[in-house]
């Protein structure tokens, strides 16, 4: 449990039989008989034996299996969203990763969407059944009956599975007046047409970042031109057509792409594909999955 | 809990391995970033805000951060709750020593909450009588497959006949047999008889009376910080004139007070209910429990229950206090299990057990919320009577084991039963000790003895040897005839390790009155974190590392001319120790210079052991070991995903054993094996952060 550097005391070491007097300046270095050994400290020691932890009592172990048990039953729950990391960050060797700031620990985590299922994997077979979907999402709707007076008012539409991606949510009441006056204050100096559509879904983006940018503050400002300078990829710093696109994207995680049977999410439908493959996309818009996945 | 970066760390990994993800990636920026809305969330995560959302309503749901709505701007403001993150980590324990302590339907129920969060009586009830029946409707095979799609409530009624056959094992059933060595006990319980509504209701009940289940109000989702600001607000308006001088200020701090208490005395009126009704008196659990071997409906629809029952719609969750003051008793029992024995402990847990029915939580701050009698028993301590613990004892306990036996004149009777009525003084560092007018009182404790003492001894004169063989089996417990006789005689023997618990050095006990006994859990927490650290300082520096600290601690600041005279050391190993401990952060020294050009040799160094900042030093390193045991754990799961992707197969959950070839299964026990280690160590670190800072 000693770490190494504590504050900054001079001298120490192991033994302290041979080496110099003492410092000027060490406690008790007017005493000439004290020899200090000022060489630096190994950084590992010689014979590192960590002490071997004793075995478990009988408290310990039932207090692991309760704990092992509950972890397992709660894993099962539709609640449950699942750890989730990048794959390229998976393939390295060690999978706990340095984390310095917030974008990299912001990478580390994986996105699930069209562009990142991995295609051998997902034709769906016959041990799927077997298997969960990874959760990204806990199914909050029909679940179970929630105490929605302990909730705050914007989280109750998430609540009840109405969440419509807005920065508001489902929640309409008070927010939706608020935001109205607000953009009738900042009418003149922007007419963009698509700025009363904000609550829909395709394009949302564009609608909700202009706004956004409007009632920030002076420092918050700074604080995305920074962001956004450093990691545009990575931070949601609100730059433009490559940010909306995360942004879709991250839209697109949120279906649950196996529901899509339909023509929507054709693109793992096994019938389906090779008639779809070889056609090129650079045609189509299909959005953003679609050409991602080309291969 | 102060949050250093490994306690936020240590905070985020938990929530992701019980609640996931997204729970975990909104605690952790939280906690870095302080409060936040849903926005600056988004922003900072990189989530979408739909995402941020839901596991906003998920960490809520499981009471992991607090909010404060501002009802003018309806803007939100969410904020990290780290004690309750960092409780993630006790969960294992906390089931187990409910499960000994209340049963297993208890168990059971607390798992419950666990799972869902806070959530209604009759929700809890609900799930609770469907979770654990369905097992039963599906160990009769594989016919009534739809069961968990069924909602029906009863659906166990029709078929808990043939139980017993078909195969225990079942895939959905997260009771898992081969993880948990414990649970056929469990099975055995649930499979004796059908889960009776009322049965569940009645131990909720009786644990909402106990305090582990709390009764929610929506005042519980703001930090207690953000409570107190708002009631200072509402307080505010009804001085138009504004809060100055003295007088105005103490009537509003008064009423501040006032309103918080009535928040307490809000919070705790189902809990009050159900303890003004007479059976939810603890020692008549106790004998319900001891009638019928375990938490049964003997008592079946007695009103505790239909009072909850009346009140459906009470919204309860676990109270993570009143669980810190079980691990407490357990702590401490086991540490007088080590100073005294065995016995001697087994006494001492049926003692605290009795106390602690009254004691609530282990610290408190101002923020606590309490209400007054809470604070009362916190200020003035809480007492028991001999009675009151000896019909809390276990009956298996054998209590004329583990006493010697003196001889009637060894024994100075004044002196053995001494009461003391003040509780001795904090034993800590000499560093911030100020003398104040109590420690005249202590000296004056009087020289008051416990005469009961001497009426139970002539008592045993008089010849009741004859009854101590027959104590090896505890022929009876009632007040009828002889049995009162050999009552007398094991309270006499029980008395006797109580004596010795408040003789020790330790003072587990004391004997504040006639045949009253009470623990100050104060000194006695104190000695057990100087115990603690006196093992680190001896591990890592040895005795005489030890040995120097333990002086300073005596001493206060010494200068380094004192100290080797007074550790009879050499002065440069003196110098060489300190050197060392310094740097590793356990001792600080002090420069004083005796003149203005500050040389090294007309400067007095003080050496001095600051207990406050080594404590948290040393939690700083306990959080971050544990960060590394949980890390190490992904780094395993990793080494051994292969094989984990298949025991999460649905199919083979819970049956591993047979579905498993065998080198895949060997491998699968190996790394449960050294998950069992990680968390195990995982908990034991723990341990030291509850004795360091919790208890």
């Amino acid at each position: 449990m000693s770490g190494r550097g504590g504050r900054g005391g001079r001298g120490g070491g192991r033994g302290g039989s041979r080496g110099k007097p003492a410092p000027p300046g060490m406690p008790g270095g007017d005493d000439p008989s004290l020899i200090v050994n000022d060489q630096p400290q190994e950084t590992y020691p010689k014979f590192y034996k960590p002490p071997v932890a004793p075995h478990l009592t009988p408290l310990e172990e039932r207090a692991v299996a309760c704990f092992v048990k509950f972890r397992r039953a709660y894993h099962n729950t539709p609640l449950y969203t699942h750890r989730h990391i990048n794959g390229e960050f998976l393939s390295l060797k060690d999978p706990v990763l340095p984390r310095h700031g917030q974008s990299q620990i912001n990478a580390r985590y994986g996105v699930k969407n069209r562009a990142t299922i991995d295609p051998f994997l997902s034709v769906p077979m016959y041990s799927h059944r077997f298997v969960d979907e990874t959760q990204t999402l806990p199914k909050l709707r029909d679940t179970r009956p929630w105490v929605k007076d302990l909730f705050p008012e914007e989280l109750w539409a998430t609540l009840d599975g109405r969440d419509t991606s807005g920065p508001k949510g489902g929640f309409q009441t008070k927010g939706s007046v608020s935001r109205g006056t607000k953009r009738k204050l900042h009418d003149d100096d922007e007419d963009d047409p698509y700025v009363d559509g904000d609550d829909d879904e395709e394009i949302f983006g564009l609608g909700r970042s202009q706004r956004r940018r409007e009632n920030e503050t002076e420092e918050e400002r700074k604080a995305r031109i920074d962001g956004a300078g450093k990691d545009a990829d990575n931070e949601d710093g609100d730059v433009g057509d490559p940010d909306d696109e995360d942004e879709e994207e991250m839209e697109v995680e949120d279906d649950d792409y196996d529901s899509g049977e339909d023509d929507d999410g054709g693109d793992y439908n096994a019938e389906a594909y090779f008639d779809n493959g070889d056609d090129d996309d650079f045609g189509d818009d299909d959005g953003v999955g679609e050409s991602a996945m080309d291969f | 809990m102060l949050v250093t970066r490994n306690a936020a760390d240590l905070c985020a990994l938990l929530v992701n391995e019980l609640y996931g993800q997204l729970p975990s990636r909104i605690v952790a920026a939280l906690l870095a970033r302080g409060r936040s809305n849903v926005r600056d969330l988004a922003l900072h995560t990189s989530l979408n805000p739909k995402q941020v959302r839901h596991g906003l309503a998920l960490a809520i749901q499981h009471n992991l951060v607090f909010y404060q709505t501002d009802h003018e701007t309806a803007t939100t403001i969410y904020e990290g709750n780290p004690q309750a993150s960092y409780h993630l980590a006790r969960v294992g324990k906390i089931l187990d020593v409910i499960d000994r302590k209340y049963g297993v339907m208890a168990k059971n129920l607390v798992n419950d909450l666990l799972m869902l969060g806070h959530v209604e009586v009759a929700e809890l009830v609900r799930y609770h009588r469907l979770k654990h029946s369905l097992k039963k409707g599906r160990t009769n095979g594989e016919q009534n497959h739809d069961h968990d799609h069924n909602l029906d409530p009863y659906p166990y009624l029709n078929n808990d006949n043939d139980f017993k056959n078909g195969d225990p094992d079942d895939p959905f059933n997260d009771d898992s047999h081969y993880v948990n060595g414990n649970g056929t006990a469990h099975g055995i319980a649930d499979d004796v008889m059908p889960i009776q509504a009322n049965e569940v209701y009645d131990t909720l009940a009786q644990l909402i009376a106990a305090g582990v289940i709390e009764s929610v109000s929506a005042t519980m989702f703001q930090s207690p910080q953000d409570l107190k600001a708002s009631v200072e607000q509402e307080c505010t308006k009804e001085f138009p004139n504004g809060v100055r001088g003295a007088k105005v200020t103490t009537e509003f701090d008064a009423m501040v007070k006032s309103q918080i208490r009535a928040i307490g005395v809000e919070r705790t009126t189902m809990k009050r209910k159900l303890q003004e009704n007479a059976l939810y008196e603890p020692s008549n659990i106790k004998r319900r429990k001891l009638a019928n071997g375990g938490m049964s409906n003997g008592f079946a629809g007695d009103s505790g229950g239909s009072i909850l029952r009346d009140e459906p719609n009470t919204v309860v969750r676990l109270n993570f206090d009143k669980c810190l003051v079980e691990l407490r008793n357990q702590k401490l029992t086991e540490h007088a299990e080590d100073f005294v024995g065995e016995t001697t402990a087994q006494v001492f847990a049926a003692l605290l057990s009795s106390l602690c029915k009254k004691v609530y939580r282990c610290q408190h701050d101002q923020h606590t919320i309490m209400t007054e009698e809470e604070e009362e028993t916190y200020f003035t301590g809480v007492r028991v009577t001999s009675e009151e613990i000896f019909d809390n004892l276990s009956p298996g306990v054998d209590v004329s084991a583990g006493v010697g036996t003196a001889s009637e004149e060894d024994i100075d009777i004044r002196f053995a039963e001494k009461i003391r009525k003040y509780p001795p003084q904090i034993q800590g560092s000499h560093l911030h000790e100020t003398l104040d007018e109590g420690d005249e009182i202590l000296g004056s404790d009087d020289e008051d003895y416990d005469r009961s003492g001497e009426h139970l001894k002539k008592a045993h004169a008089n010849g009741h040897h004859g009854s101590i063989a027959q104590n090896g089996t505890k022929p009876s417990r009632d007040h009828s005839g002889e049995g009162q006789s050999s009552r007398t005689e094991q309270m006499r023997q029980m008395r006797q390790h109580l004596l010795i618990l408040a003789e020790a050095k330790q003072q587990f006990v004391r004997h504040c009155g006639q045949n009253e006994w009470t623990v100050d859990f104060g000194p006695l927490i104190q000695q057990l974190r100087y115990v603690e650290l006196d093992t680190m300082i001896e591990d890592n520096f040895g005795r005489q590392g030890l040995r120097l600290t333990r002086i300073l601690r005596e001493k206060g600041k010494l200068d380094d001319k004192t100290l080797p005279a007074m550790a009879l050391m050499r002065k440069p190993d003196v110098h060489v120790k300190m050197a060392e401990m310094e740097m590793a952060g356990f001792l600080e020294v002090q420069e004083v210079p005796r003149d203005n050009n500050r040389a090294a040799n007309r400067t007095i160094f003080f050496w001095f052991f600051d207990e406050a900042r080594t404590l948290k030093r040393v939690l700083d390193n306990v959080y971050k070991s544990m960060v590394r045991c949980l890390e190490r754990l992904e780094v395993e799961r990793y080494n051994k995903r292969n094989v984990l992707s298949l025991t999460d197969r649905r199919d083979i959950q819970g049956k591993e054993e047979e579905m498993l070839r065998g080198d895949v299964y060997n491998e699968y026990l190996e790394f449960t094996e050294i998950e069992k280690k990680l968390f195990s160590q995982v908990s034991r670190l723990d341990d030291l952060v509850s004795i360091f800072q919790d208890f």
